[in-house]
């Protein structure tokens, strides 16, 4: 008996230093990871990302973006700048070691989705994402405490000021040099009419391309039916925005992103 | 499989002169010399080639001459092994054959791991050391890697390792990306089969020698890359900790290998890495002296005053090292892998979690409690390579490659002091199976950590498959043609590798090659940037021909890193890159003037363009 309990407690220790060996692993802050096209996929402490190896370009899924619009008609950020800057919200992000470890490890294996939570001082804002093959399709659930609902939810996706946008019509949401376009129509084959009369514009056929001069490929925002898909061409924004009831005080949305390894692919799947 | 005939083939060789020079005796471990010795007659019969043969019938290439010779040499070989000598030990490969199963056991783990969405290998250095196989392949030898191609601007070893790589290559050509595919799974057997070979022999405890093998399986220190990297300095690890096993074998049977023996193996040691296989030398003939003159020694010299000595010397250069300017060094490279203790303690994190902190302390109260002999010597040994390593000069972190070795040999001395306390054989299984457990998911997350920037489409790697099929067209179109293929360091690495057409420097461009480069960017006018692309060079044989500028996404992402970068050898887009439409508009300046650049290919990750001469 006294053997045996002598095997058990060492057997416990030596489970213990194992346990607590693995918990000194080093892991990446952006975990997980996910290949998506020509593209990554992951998640930051701004949100989710499409981006491309070391090129500093990020198009960003975030709740300091996401906005919605109450009764009376006004927009609010999910986050204002002063909860922004005074942090007064937090994450999900590295709260725990072992989720960390358990989730480089699932990544690895390609079974985990990046997917961040935050939670400020009456709310909770999730974002989890789906990913197939050159697909990502972002899961927004917010859950707010007060009185005044929400009427509209605006989900959004930033782009830079040297991007083509443009819809599959071929109506280009920016200003762009004549030798521009004819070599976008060059490369690509697909020629361009500016749209620039406003500076929010809503685009009709609810499908936008963008793509990045200085990223190799291109994606591609599709807006569902119930969905309105804008270019804000003052805070370099698509805004995709939608009305949502509560499921169990949650207001869930989505957006859907394609990516493509050119234009001229894009533009075949359209 | 034909990666294997680079250790099977100086094993034949080995086996059938080694009677020649070890006439009196058998000898533990014999394998290892016979592949020492085998790999030496082959070098030594390479060297004859070049400086003798070649010389007397200046007619014939290097490679016609070699390629003879290996004929004959392999006849003899197989001549003498089976009519002469015949007699095969089947004891001592019964006695190998368990280990040899746990290992490629344990490598199979590893290597299915590792290759997870990786389906090309991941050694970056396996590019250079193929480039100079091709040469020699294409006749161009000398005993200085430097004197075959420019891509070795620094002759840190013979051309020993290559000359043994070239041999398979030569009876069997094969593809080189599943080539060296094949060669890493087999070296990782190895380092697998080092480990339990070294444990089994110095503790002479099977629960010491499997643990070592585990923990030696799945440790990837990211830095030397023992376990998964095929490259002179890690062949000249495993060689040395097995003949340090034999040598061990033999002291314990209270004698020594012959003195020609000890010769020809610290050669071999030298020949394939001059750094590391300095130290392997040192510690190896260092422990040989000892335990020929042990007695000598215990009468005339106070061990514990050397030991102090030794101790005070570390300490004062671990504490001075870092005072050391190094920035003037190999362009920064020096400076660059001179990593400070902080990071160096990250690598130990990534590559163990906690379980070296945790294991090896106990493994060295344990080994100062039983005052086991061998046990000492291999704590010493291992405790003298960390020393070396925690000094803040450069590429000290090398050392590691033999250090790892008795460093888990130690933490598995302390593992077993604690599983030895559980009287249950299937408690112990349990636990071991359970500890595999945690090395893998420690070296899961050490994969991640390493691969994560690699990703491209799906797929972590260095290599491109649109950099293999460029790299095919290139072989085809341009193969036996004088010409010299231009773009950024990564690029010109990886086309030259596979392509067999030359670059200057590969990965190496010369300050003269990058200068240019750089100043090509800058340039608007295609003239100009021609005139400069005929400025590069070969340094070791001028290339008269036309010139090859491959346009990739990493090109122009090289292109927008600082200069400071772009001059730095440390620096490389070490991920493929497709390329952009900005990329596109700058091909388009160059392709539409046909007076000077030519389009000859074009995929979504790279253009050729001939360079009008």
């Amino acid at each position: 008996m006294k053997e045996f309990i002598k095997s058990i407690f060492f057997f416990t220790i030596l489970i213990f230093l194992g346990l607590v060996s693995l918990y000194g692993v080093l892991v990446p802050d952006n975990v997980p990871v996910k290949a998506t096209g020509v593209v990554q996929f992951g998640v930051f402490k701004t949100g989710l990302a499409l981006y491309q190896g070391d090129r500093p370009y990020y198009y960003t899924f975030s709740p300091y973006n996401d906005y919605f619009v109450l009764s009376d008609g006004s927009r609010n950020n999910f986050f204002s700048q002063e909860e922004i800057k005074e942090k007064r919200f937090t994450t999900n992000m590295h709260r725990s070691k072992i989720k960390d470890i358990r989730s480089v490890i699932l990544s690895y294996f390609g079974l985990a989705l990046p997917q961040i939570s935050y939670y400020g001082e009456n709310k909770q804002i999730d974002y989890f994402s789906q990913v197939r093959d050159n697909k990502v399709t972002i899961t927004r659930r917010f859950k707010v405490e007060g009185s005044n609902s929400p009427q509209i939810f605006g989900s959004t996706l930033n782009y830079y000021g040297i991007d083509f946008v443009y819809d599959k019509s071929g109506n280009l949401y920016g200003y762009k040099s004549e030798d521009e376009i004819a070599n976008f129509a060059k490369f690509y084959g697909i020629t361009f009419t500016a749209k620039t009369e406003d500076s929010r514009t809503e685009v009709l056929d609810k499908t936008i391309i963008i793509v990045n001069p200085d990223v190799a490929g291109a994606m591609v925002v599709k807006a569902n039916e119930n969905q309105i898909l804008w270019v804000n061409r003052n805070t370099r924004m698509i805004e995709i925005e939608e009305q949502s009831v509560p499921t169990n005080g949650y207001y869930t949305t989505t957006i859907n992103v394609e990516v493509y390894e050119n234009p001229g692919q894009a533009q075949n799947n359209l | 499989m034909i990666s294997i005939l680079f250790y099977l083939f100086p094993i034949l060789i080995g086996r059938a002169g080694f009677r020649a020079i070890n006439k009196e005796r058998s000898i533990s471990y014999p394998f290892v010399s016979y592949f020492v010795f085998g790999a030496l007659t082959i070098f030594g019969w390479a060297l004859v080639g070049k400086y003798v043969v070649q010389t007397l019938f200046p007619g014939y290439s290097f490679n016609e001459i070699f390629r003879v010779m290996l004929f004959i040499l392999g006849g003899l070989a197989i001549f003498i092994n089976t009519v002469i000598i015949r007699r095969i030990d089947y004891s001592e490969i019964k006695k190998h054959f368990q280990p040899l199963i746990l290992s490629i056991f344990l490598a199979g783990i590893v290597y299915f791991l590792w290759h997870q969405n990786s389906p090309y290998s991941l050694n970056w250095d396996f590019l250079e050391h193929q480039t100079l196989i091709n040469n020699i392949l294409s006749g161009r030898y000398s005993f200085f890697t430097s004197k075959i191609t420019d891509t070795f601007i620094f002759n840190g070893y013979s051309s020993i390792f290559h000359t043994l790589v070239a041999v398979p290559q030569i009876f069997l050509p094969t593809g080189i990306t599943d080539f060296w595919l094949g060669i890493s799974f087999i070296h990782l057997v190895t380092v697998i089969f080092a480990s339990y070979i070294l444990a089994k022999a110095v503790t002479n405890e099977e629960s010491v020698a499997l643990l070592s093998a585990i923990i030696g399986a799945f440790v990837f220190e990211t830095v030397t890359f023992t376990s998964l990297f095929f490259i002179p300095q890690t062949l000249a690890a495993v060689v040395f900790i097995l003949l340090f096993a034999q040598l061990i074998e033999e002291i314990k049977q209270v004698r020594l290998p012959s003195l020609t023996l000890l010769v020809f193996s610290s050669l071999f040691l030298f020949l394939t890495h001059y750094v590391v296989g300095m130290l392997a030398v040192f510690i190896y003939t260092g422990v040989y002296l000892y335990f020929r003159y042990e007695k000598m020694i215990a009468e005339t010299v106070n061990q514990t005053v050397i030991l102090e000595i030794i101790v005070l010397i570390i300490t004062v250069l671990i504490l001075f090292s870092s005072l050391v300017p190094l920035g003037f060094l190999n362009s920064g490279e020096a400076e660059f892998f001179n990593f400070p203790i902080g990071e160096k303690f990250s690598f130990m994190l990534r590559a163990y979690g906690y379980s070296i902190l945790l294991f090896l302390p106990l493994g060295v109260v344990k080994i100062i409690k039983s005052k086991e002999k061998l046990e000492i010597i291999a704590m010493m040994i291992a405790l003298f390579i960390l020393s070396l390593v925690l000094m803040q000069l450069p590429y000290v972190f090398k050392f590691y490659v033999l250090g790892r070795f008795f460093v888990h040999l130690i933490m598995a001395i302390g593992m077993v002091v604690l599983l030895n306390k559980t009287t249950s054989l299937f408690i112990n299984n349990l636990l071991i199976l359970f500890y595999i457990f945690i090395y893998i998911g420690i070296f899961v997350a050490n994969s991640y950590y390493w691969k994560n920037i690699l990703n491209y489409k799906n797929i972590l790697t260095h290599i491109s498959p649109n950099e293999i099929k460029a790299s095919e067209f290139i072989k085809n179109k341009y193969s036996g043609n004088d010409i010299l293929l231009i773009s950024d360091p990564a690029t010109q690495n990886i086309i030259e590798t596979l392509s067999g057409i030359n670059s200057q420097g590969g990965a190496y461009a010369n300050k003269r090659t990058r200068g240019q480069l750089i100043a090509i960017s800058d340039a608007t006018v295609p003239q100009e940037i021609r005139d400069r692309l005929y400025l590069i060079n070969d340094t070791i044989e001028l290339v008269a021909g036309i010139r090859l500028l491959v346009l990739s996404g990493r090109y122009f992402q090289w292109q927008l890193a600082s200069v400071q970068n772009k001059n730095a050898l440390y620096f490389n887009v070490w991920t493929p890159s497709d390329l952009t439409y900005n990329n596109k508009k700058y091909i388009e300046l160059l392709s539409s003037d046909t007076n000077d650049f030519t389009l000859v290919y074009e995929n979504p990750s790279l253009v050729i363009l001939e360079v009008n001469n």
